[in-house]
């Protein structure tokens, strides 16, 4: 197991450095640069700025010197649009935030759509089985780009019981629309997931054997049900957590919460090269250490898995 | 009064496709320490019968009629009533013991849950008696194996776990599906005798369900034959090995693998059994009987006790047959 924690941590490496590479190069690749600005720049001052940032230096050498500074130094680099800021600084600001309500909406999505699916799994057929997959069809369904406004008109604009946007980490009432937006969709593909699993594994024969022991149903579900039930679950919420904790540009834009969602789009949008590259790279570490993670998880919890 | 008795059970299961009348008006009587064994091929009814008795019919299963056990009338209870009967008065051994057990558990929690459960034990007595219970189904180095995971026991060994774990709660009845049927025939025989060995012990009763005739021999008093999800005969073991009253168990005795003859050409009864959605007029075996008169396809045979050499027997055949 160790020999395989350490493997797998190895291999990651080079991932990362694909990774790295390869978003570089489509970057470039593609047409226009960050100083491509509506008015005309005299070739001259283009010339100096992109010394400056080293855009005169062969594609190759680019690379490299990246590459160092970022393996050396974990520095990624300055902001090519906004000038007195680092990449450092801009993740620094903002990824606390999308962590914050990005992990919290995660531990709501998770309670709540574990337990909807299944509530409507051992009441399978009967109403709140029908109702649970009637709320879990209608927030999936529901995109967050139409929830949050809704969500605004109604607490913001109508009740007047939340603040419309901001962020301010010692206030909750900033958190809870944020949350709600992002853990809805989320909340309804883990009921789904969920009850049909659960479905599957309270027809399968060792649960028959539970049964037969004379076990209560709750004791039934929990230790002989639950378990297998949410392998297939697992494996959705580690590129989900990941997801989630890196923000959404739309919770970010409805709620200006400042997170990094909105900020790489933003950079993506004004080529804005290295926060780009600083927040795929802080994107692709997370995923794939949370793979690791959810596969240790999986070792955990079934014992025919050995790596 | 019986021990268990059965009256009349019905089972059905409502599917896309129609209605399964899976078992059809099925009576018998356990009485203390007697086996019984329940015959039948796949589809006759013998383990829906079975998982009816415990009330673990699948969602869409159906069950009617009486089942009593000690007097206590068990069908269609809720399920906190049927759990004090559930493993300390009927215990149920499965066929697949693989796939039977909870792959996820250890052995030791599989076994200690129960004891804690209806008897209330501490974790420790509970362990105590579950290492107790695997040695007594003599599974070697019980005290440390207990700690493994059922895919780390070999099929014979898990049969012998599945066997522990329901005799734990020291149960008045068990019910043995198909017991041996997912083991390799030299482990078939040593899961026979120790099932044997500990009813012995511990006086209980035991229902053998089982599609082998070869198995029943040896092992049980009296033999019941389903086909097509009802009797067509039931008598003490000898009487029916000696001289069987049905085609259908005629048939089912001539296609045993008999080594001991010159013959070597395996006899098989032609034919499929009735397909259930299906429900005829006569007899369920007509089709593939070689005795069938006129009257066998319009109307189904009911079963009728009579005695014959002392022995008290049923059958449920419109035909006299000499054999």
């Amino acid at each position: 197991m160790l020999t395989y924690i350490v493997r797998r941590l190895i291999i990651a490496i080079p991932t990362l450095l694909i990774l790295v590479v390869l978003s570089f190069t489509l970057m470039h690749a593609a047409p226009g640069g960050p100083f491509t600005a509506d008015r005309e720049v005299p070739p001259e001052i283009l010339a100096n700025l992109e010394a400056r940032y080293g855009l005169d230096q062969p594609f190759v050498v680019q690379v490299f010197v990246y590459l160092k500074n970022v393996v050396l130094h974990f520095d990624f680099g300055p902001s090519f649009v906004y000038k007195d800021r680092t990449v450092n600084e801009i993740i620094a600001n903002g990824f606390p935030i999308t962590l914050t309500y990005g992990a919290i909406a995660f531990a709501v999505a998770v309670f709540f759509g574990v337990a909807l699916g299944v509530a409507a799994a051992t009441h399978h057929n009967r109403w709140i089985d029908y109702f649970a997959v009637g709320i879990a069809i209608g927030a999936q369904v529901l995109p967050n780009f139409v929830l949050a406004p809704i969500l605004v008109l109604v607490f913001t604009l109508m009740l007047g019981w939340l603040p419309g946007g901001g962020w301010e980490y010692d206030q909750p009432r900033y958190i809870i629309m944020p949350v709600i937006a992002l853990a809805t969709s989320f909340l309804a593909s883990i009921a789904r997931i969920t009850r049909s699993s659960m479905l599957e594994v309270l027809n399968a024969q060792h649960v028959r054997t539970a049964r037969a022991k004379g076990l209560p149903s709750h004791r039934v579900i929990l230790s002989h049900v639950l378990k297998p039930a949410l392998l297939p679950v697992l494996s959705y919420l580690g590129p989900t957590f990941v997801t989630m904790i890196t923000g959404s540009v739309v919770i970010d834009m409805f709620f200006s919460t400042g997170g990094i969602g909105l900020s790489l789009v933003n950079a993506a949008l004004n080529r804005d090269y290295s926060v780009m590259m600083g927040i795929t790279i802080l994107i692709g570490a997370l995923t794939i250490g949370f793979n690791l993670l959810i596969d240790i998880l999986y070792a955990w919890i079934d014992p025919k898995i050995r790596y | 009064m019986a021990l268990l008795s059965v009256d009349q059970l019905n089972v059905r299961f409502d599917t896309s496709d129609g209605v399964v009348h899976a078992v059809r008006g099925l009576s018998f009587e356990v009485n203390a320490s007697e086996v019984l064994a329940i015959v039948g091929e796949s589809g006759s009814g013998k383990s829906q019968s079975a998982f009816a008795i415990m009330g673990l019919l699948a969602s869409n299963g159906n069950a009617t009629g009486s089942v009593q056990f000690k007097g206590d009338e068990l069908l269609n209870k809720p399920t906190d009533y049927l759990n004090r009967i559930r493993a300390t008065g009927i215990a149920m051994v499965f066929q697949d013991a693989l796939a039977a057990l909870n792959p996820y558990m250890r052995i030791a929690d599989q076994m200690t849950e129960v004891l804690v459960y209806h008897f209330g034990l501490s974790q420790r007595e509970a362990l105590a008696q579950s290492i107790a219970m695997l040695d007594a189904v003599r599974i070697p180095d019980a005290k440390n194996r207990i700690r493994l995971f059922p895919h780390e026991f070999s099929g014979g060994m898990q049969q012998r776990v599945m066997i522990a774990m329901a005799l734990l709660c020291k149960p008045a009845l068990l019910i043995a599906d198909e017991p041996t049927t997912a083991l390799d025939v030299t482990v078939q025989a040593e899961i026979m005798d120790l099932l044997a060995e500990v009813r012995r012990e511990m006086n209980m009763s035991m229902i053998l369900i089982t599609h082998d005739l070869g198995v029943v021999a040896g092992y049980s008093d009296t033999v019941m034959v389903l086909y097509a999800g009802q009797v067509v005969e039931s008598a003490p073991v000898q009487t029916l090995f000696d001289s069987p009253g049905h085609p259908y168990t005629i048939g089912l005795l001539n296609s045993i693998l008999r080594l001991d003859t010159e013959d070597n050409a395996l006899y098989a009864i032609p034919g499929t059994p009735p397909n259930l959605l299906l429900r005829q007029s006569g007899c369920p075996f007509v089709e593939r009987c070689e005795f069938a008169i006129e009257r066998c396809h319009s109307e189904n045979p009911a079963l009728n006790e009579y005695r014959l050499e002392n022995v008290t027997r049923s059958r449920a055949c419109h035909v006299e047959i000499n054999s």
